[in-house]
């Protein structure tokens, strides 16, 4: 052996132990990523046990199974909406107009009932797809930031439903027509089985479909995404005018529910569908998030919501509660966000 | 030679005064359009009218525009105003010093939050200030007990809101003062140079050594201080203040700013912009009023306007990065 093989082979074992300290550094950092989404989910997990458990104390009927449907059934109108949320922030843009689209669905049911409920169901989601297009090509061919795109049409489409309602309530005259939300089928509530299929879709796309890579790599980075050659364009426009489709959905069983039309039902809706998917750890700056970080972000948020109600708190308290619980939701989502750009 | 280069000169310079000018243009012509369309709108009574209806968002919009030129947005304003208004009627008792300070510094505290939470915690401005209206906005409920508040003891206030001057409101001699006072703040001190150059390159304005979180937070103060100014105007010109949830005078102020020139991407705009961007709306708002065109579909129109503003800003921005 001669000494440069001696040299050599001390340099080999010199790089291999700086690559093994390496390998832990990095395993370090990967296993302090994993650490904070861990403590991130389990907050949310904590966070629904000690509701349950608050309300379980005061309601006796909360474990039984109508007690959980009851609460399912809640949440189903936000949970749709937050699918199609989901889809579209994780893409790295945002739909302020689906307040305004549900509004504007339950009106436009309402109005149209008189022709028969398929027709009236029908153009209640064209309605909605039509605000949907709206956006979509707002944003992609006008190339204008989201936000103030879906805040024009928000007041286009809102201004509508109280202009062909009259700034009226109006009342459903089937009676048929409240099956899709009061029905039940196999003794599971409609609203519960929807939710589940909304549910299923947007896990569904954002796993296994083309669609749903592209959302991500969009959200990652839009400009290294139209670099791959993934159609940005198309793609955005597809999550737009899903986002109102679910918000259209929702609208139909707001609607059958109370079996009324209004042009200000869904005025507040848009901050707690945005509260709760951002709460189930999907990112406000795109790239992030899954379908089941959402059905427990708005979980907690019907849970909160429902625990006002069994402890009879008035609903001025409500609404600060609500503000203080999406404060703190952006705050956290913010300091997550910035403290993992630092370790990348 | 000379004729071609110098017409040139004249087309670029016409071009020039067109592109910059288009809103005013927009505006003359359409003070012109309703004057023809409508014998009572050119009287001074209406002008009058037209001032006192947008003198609340006119006041709204000078600190709109600070904000949005720092690339921030801010929609809890309709709870702050709420919340300024209530929080200075309850204080008449002590006076109209009393109702001044009290306003000054709830609206101060609620703009320290916002800019808190937007500038140091860099949060997103639109959901930030979405969850802190809902907070404002049930402070104001908590504090009013959700009733209407009536009894206005305060002489002040019927001069600010009814009164005249030399024959001219006190609304719009205020008005005139505030934006002359904040325009020239914002185009001359040091303070709107930096808010210039963070709303234009956060990270540039960082490395040439500007504390962009307190710039920002500052806007979000400024704000918060013209609403509560705005909130004396609002409590003068109704006769009872009831908070509310739904107030369209968010998207109004946003309208505004934005249909005067000032860009949502930050960095460029001016109060003068703003200024025409008011009078323009007043006009339109007052126009679709005279034609007597239901409220329902005011509300799409100015949808409608804002959308086209918003893609108009997008089409001459390009413009401008391309010369």
């Amino acid at each position: 052996m001669t000494g440069s093989d001696m040299f050599v082979r001390g340099k080999k074992n010199e790089k291999e132990s700086q690559r093994k300290v390496e390998k832990k550094l990095s395993r370090d950092i990967i296993e302090q990523k994993r650490f904070i989404k861990f403590l991130l989910n389990q907050k949310l997990l904590i966070l629904i046990v000690l509701l349950v458990a608050a309300m379980a104390i005061k309601d006796t009927n909360f474990f039984s199974l109508s007690g959980v449907y009851e609460i399912f059934d809640h949440i189903a109108i936000i949970g749709i909406m937050a699918v199609g949320m989901t889809v579209l922030l994780i893409s790295g843009s945002f739909d302020l107009s689906i307040g305004s689209v549900l509004s504007l669905t339950t009106v436009i049911v309402m109005l149209f009932q008189e022709r028969g409920i398929l027709i009236s169901i029908i153009m209640g989601v064209v309605s909605g797809i039509a605000v949907g297009i709206l956006n979509g090509l707002i944003v992609v061919k006008g190339k204008i930031n989201p936000f103030i795109a879906t805040l024009g049409s928000m007041l286009i489409a809102k201004g509508f439903a109280l202009g062909i309602s009259r700034s009226q309530t109006i009342v459903g005259s089937r009676a048929e027509f409240i099956f899709l939300a009061h029905g039940k089928v196999l003794g599971i509530p409609n609203p519960f089985i929807l939710l589940v299929i909304f549910l299923l879709i947007g896990w569904y796309i954002l796993r296994f479909t083309k669609l749903g890579r592209n959302s991500y790599a969009i959200g990652g980075n839009e400009h290294s995404a139209i670099l791959a050659g993934i159609q940005v364009n198309r793609s955005k426009f597809v999550f737009f005018v899903f986002c109102s489709l679910t918000a259209s959905i929702s609208g139909l069983i707001l609607a059958s529910k109370t079996n009324t039309g209004n042009a200000i039902l869904g005025d507040n809706v848009v901050l707690i569908v945005i509260g709760g998917v951002v709460l189930g750890g999907t990112s406000l700056f795109g790239g992030r998030g899954h379908i089941m970080g959402t059905i427990q972000g708005v979980l907690v948020l019907g849970l909160i919501e429902r625990a006002m109600v069994v402890f009879h708190i008035s609903s001025w308290y409500q609404y600060m509660l609500r503000g203080i619980v999406i404060l703190a939701v952006i705050v956290l989502d913010t300091v997550i966000e910035r403290r993992r750009r630092e370790m990348l | 030679m000379t004729g071609v280069a110098d017409r040139n000169q004249i087309r670029k310079t016409v071009r020039v005064i067109f592109f910059s000018q288009t809103m005013l243009i927009i505006l003359l012509s359409s003070v012109l359009l309703m004057t023809f369309l409508s014998p009572n709108f050119l009287t001074l009574r209406n002008l009058f009218n037209i001032v006192r209806q947008v003198a609340v968002l006119g006041i709204m919009a000078i600190g709109m525009t600070y904000v949005i030129i720092g690339k921030g947005i801010d929609l809890s304003i309709s709870g702050m105003l709420s919340l300024c208004a209530i929080v200075g009627m309850k204080m008449q008792n002590y006076g109209f010093g009393a109702v001044l300070v009290g306003a000054i510094f709830v609206g101060t505290l609620c703009g320290l939050l916002n800019g808190y939470l937007v500038g140091k915690v860099k949060a997103n401005p639109i959901i930030v200030t979405l969850g802190t209206s809902l907070v404002f906005v049930s402070l104001a409920l908590i504090y009013s007990k959700g009733r209407s508040i009536i009894n206005r003891t305060e002489r002040i206030y019927s001069f600010f809101g009814n009164e005249n001057v030399l024959g001219i409101p006190v609304v719009l001699l205020l008005i005139i003062a505030l934006f002359l006072v904040a325009g020239i703040y914002l185009s001359r001190s040091i303070y709107a140079r930096r808010l210039y150059a963070v709303g234009l390159n956060e990270r540039a304005a960082l490395a040439s050594g500007i504390d962009s979180s307190k710039i920002v937070w500052i806007s979000y103060v400024v704000q918060g201080l013209f609403v509560a100014l705005a909130s004396l105007v609002y409590t003068s010109r109704l006769n009872t203040v009831r908070v509310n949830i739904i107030t369209p005078y968010v998207f109004d102020v946003i309208t505004i700013v934005v249909l005067g020139g000032t860009t949502l991407s930050g960095g460029y705009g001016s109060l003068y912009k703003t200024f025409i961007g008011l009078i323009l709306f007043g006009v339109i708002q007052n126009a679709m009023g005279l034609m007597a065109i239901p409220y329902e579909f005011q509300q799409m129109i100015k949808g409608i306007v804002l959308i086209c503003a918003v893609v108009y800003d997008e089409f001459s921005r390009k413009r401008r990065m391309s010369e």
